[in-house]
């Protein structure tokens, strides 16, 4: 069920790149990016509103812990300015790159205290990762 | 095309460093707040470069056939995935949730750039293929 459920949200992940990628061939990379939260705040909202839970934080959190947010538009941005020129599959795969590479780096540098071993198979399946984008991009 | 490869890479950063950051907001609150929060945080960064720099992108065409309400949904539905891989992430083993993620993804992906392109797109699909073998390895303990 849970393996289910994981398959499915990828479905919903490329399917937002889509609409997402949609919307800003009508409106623009920062307007539909603004559209885009906005409409994801309204249905957040009532969300706690079900909840009845408050918003409201009780102890001081350190004002970088916020920038996820930032990241975030970042994030937008970059696939909503890329969909029209690269499509939904090669963009997921770069971007697919981009994760499994940052996470090597982490890793390496023991940043955000992961333990993980890097070794030669998480090298292989870089070079795996790095190719099969290479395949999409060329031909 | 150069630039959307770079910034498709980029975007992978950004996703990476965003997850571990709101993960920390998250122990100090929960989920549904942290989240709720880092979209407030994005519309206001959204909204400034809005203001701050030209709007780009607006020169493509749009696909007629879909009714152009269904486009505002994309926002809402990324918080279905935020939640549901929140929650899988405590049930299943993450190698497991990264591959079967990933199979979603392309599966679908291939699916709609057919419906886009009308093409079947066969490097695609032999891309993906190799882009799963390299996670496999990637994720191997």
């Amino acid at each position: 069920m849970y393996y289910i459920l994981s398959v499915f949200i990828g479905f919903v992940i490329s399917i937002m790149v889509t609409l997402n990628g949609e919307l800003t061939s009508t409106y623009g990379v920062f307007l539909a990016t603004v559209i885009i939260h906005i409409c994801a705040i309204l249905v957040l909202l009532v969300v706690l509103l079900i909840n009845r839970q408050s918003i409201k934080i009780k102890k001081k959190i350190p004002l970088y812990y916020f920038i996820g947010g930032l990241l975030g538009v970042l994030t937008t941005v970059f696939n909503n300015y890329a969909f029209p020129f690269l499509g939904v599959s090669l963009l997921l795969s770069l971007c697919l790159l981009g994760q499994s590479a940052t996470s090597l780096v982490l890793d390496m540098f023991h940043i955000f205290n992961h333990n993980q071993k890097t070794n030669n198979k998480t090298i292989f399946g870089l070079i795996l990762l790095i190719l099969g984008n290479i395949v999409m991009i060329r031909f | 095309m150069i630039i959307a490869i770079i910034v498709s890479i980029l975007s992978g950063v950004t996703i990476v460093l965003s997850r571990t950051t709101n993960a920390l907001l998250s122990i100090k609150t929960n989920t549904l707040v942290s989240t709720f929060y880092n979209y407030i945080v994005g519309l206001l960064f959204s909204s400034l470069a809005l203001m701050l720099f030209k709007n780009i992108g607006t020169t493509f065409s749009q696909n007629s056939e879909i009714p152009s309400y269904i486009y505002f949904f994309g926002g809402p539905i990324g918080i279905l995935a935020v939640f549901f891989s929140a929650y899988l992430a405590l049930k299943i083993p993450s190698l497991v949730m990264t591959l079967l993620l990933f199979f979603g993804q392309i599966v679908a992906a291939i699916i709609i750039d057919y419906f886009l392109t009308n093409t079947l797109n066969i490097s695609n699909i032999i891309g993906g293929i190799l882009v799963f073998i390299g996670l496999l390895f990637i994720n191997q303990k």
